[in-house]
């Protein structure tokens, strides 16, 4: 009896001591943790200050007009070439390369073909069928262009008392 | 016996004590304060603050007379310049300055706009080309030229940002201690 007493008095002394040494330990963790995660912030000298600028920035634009359009051609035969100059203006905000982007004809039967050439058709420019035409346009600037249209010789009857509009696509791209 | 025993031990024990505690009361001892080390110990400084000029606008090609007029276009790249004063004070105190730049919001066309704009930074200190500095006695300029870039890509990829306006917020400097 009296051994099992002191046995059992023995034993409840090793579950208090490792309380002691739980609750030390966990002390010493909370305490190491706390200063280890507020070291960092106040280790160094910091300071900030704002530009005080607000502003607004605006994108610009890239805009081609025609101001004066071609004027209507008319009596083709086949190996005939006429010209007409159009006058195009960039109203965007940056200078624009002039290509040629595309045509559509309005009446296939008429079996028309057509240039742009830079100019005013003076002369008798080639002009390309498509692409760059070879013209760099300062914004607000404007500049005239040469519609060449022709009846190929190849043309058949069909072409005959045929009319056909003429839709040229300017392309302006950014220099 | 076990009385006699139990006496010499506890005779024994009371002898240990009066030992131990006597070489703690017999011990001479002493101290003294040393007038000459009191000192007084300042800490450091450190400031940034906007200097009173104005900040100035630029593009790739020169300086902009009003932002507000300015039409930005694929290609351009805007610098904002502005300087700032550094006060650092405190023995081998050296940092670095950096930006933390503002935001670039808007809506519609302005928004796609804000999309291809690209932040940037760079650094002149007292003159020369770079983000650090050591303390020194008075104000330090610093130059930040914080950078917008409206990145060209191919051709008509930025045509939706046309006309787009966005807003830009105001950017911080920062100043930092470094080791």
């Amino acid at each position: 009896m009296t051994e099992r007493s002191e046995g059992s008095e023995h034993g409840a002394a090793n579950p208090a001591g490792l309380r002691l040494v739980r609750l030390l330990f966990t002390v010493f963790a909370a305490t190491a943790i706390g200063l280890l995660g507020t070291g960092g912030t106040y280790a160094f000298l910091n300071a900030s200050a704002s530009s005080g600028s607000t502003t607004t920035v605006t994108a610009g634009t890239a805009a081609l007009s025609v101001v004066t359009p071609p004027q209507p051609l008319t009596g083709f035969y086949p190996g005939l070439t006429k010209r007409s100059s159009f006058e195009v203006r960039n109203d965007g905000d940056v200078q624009l390369d002039l290509r040629f982007a595309s045509i559509a004809y309005g009446n296939s039967s008429a079996q028309l073909s057509a240039t742009v050439a830079p100019g005013n058709c003076n002369g008798t420019p080639a002009g390309v069928p498509s692409g760059p035409i070879g013209l760099a346009l300062d914004k607000g600037a404007s500049a005239w262009l040469c519609l060449v249209i022709t009846l190929p010789l190849e043309a058949n009857n069909g072409a005959i008392n045929q009319s056909s509009t003429v839709d040229v696509t300017i392309q302006g791209v950014q220099s | 016996m076990n009385k006699l025993v139990k006496g010499s031990i506890a005779g024994a024990a009371g002898i240990a004590l009066l030992l131990g505690g006597a070489g703690t009361l017999a011990s001479w001892n002493s101290s003294v304060s040393d007038a000459g080390s009191a000192a007084t110990i300042t800490a450091g400084t450190l400031n940034v603050a906007p200097s009173t000029t104005a900040g100035v606008w630029s593009d790739q090609v020169g300086p902009i007379a009003d932002i507000s007029a300015y039409r930005i276009v694929p290609g351009a790249k805007l610098t904002y310049t502005k300087t700032f004063n550094v006060t650092a004070t405190g023995n081998n105190l050296k940092g670095t300055v950096a930006v933390t730049e503002g935001s670039i919001t808007g809506t519609g066309a302005g928004a796609t706009l804000a999309g291809f704009l690209e932040q940037g930074a760079t650094f002149t200190v007292n003159g020369t080309a770079g983000s650090t500095f050591v303390a020194a006695s008075g104000a330090q300029p610093v130059v930040v030229s914080a950078t917008i870039e409206f990145d060209n890509g191919a051709d008509g990829d930025e045509n939706l940002a046309m006309g787009g306006v966005v807003n830009l917020t105001a950017f911080a400097v920062s100043v930092q201690q470094t080791v």
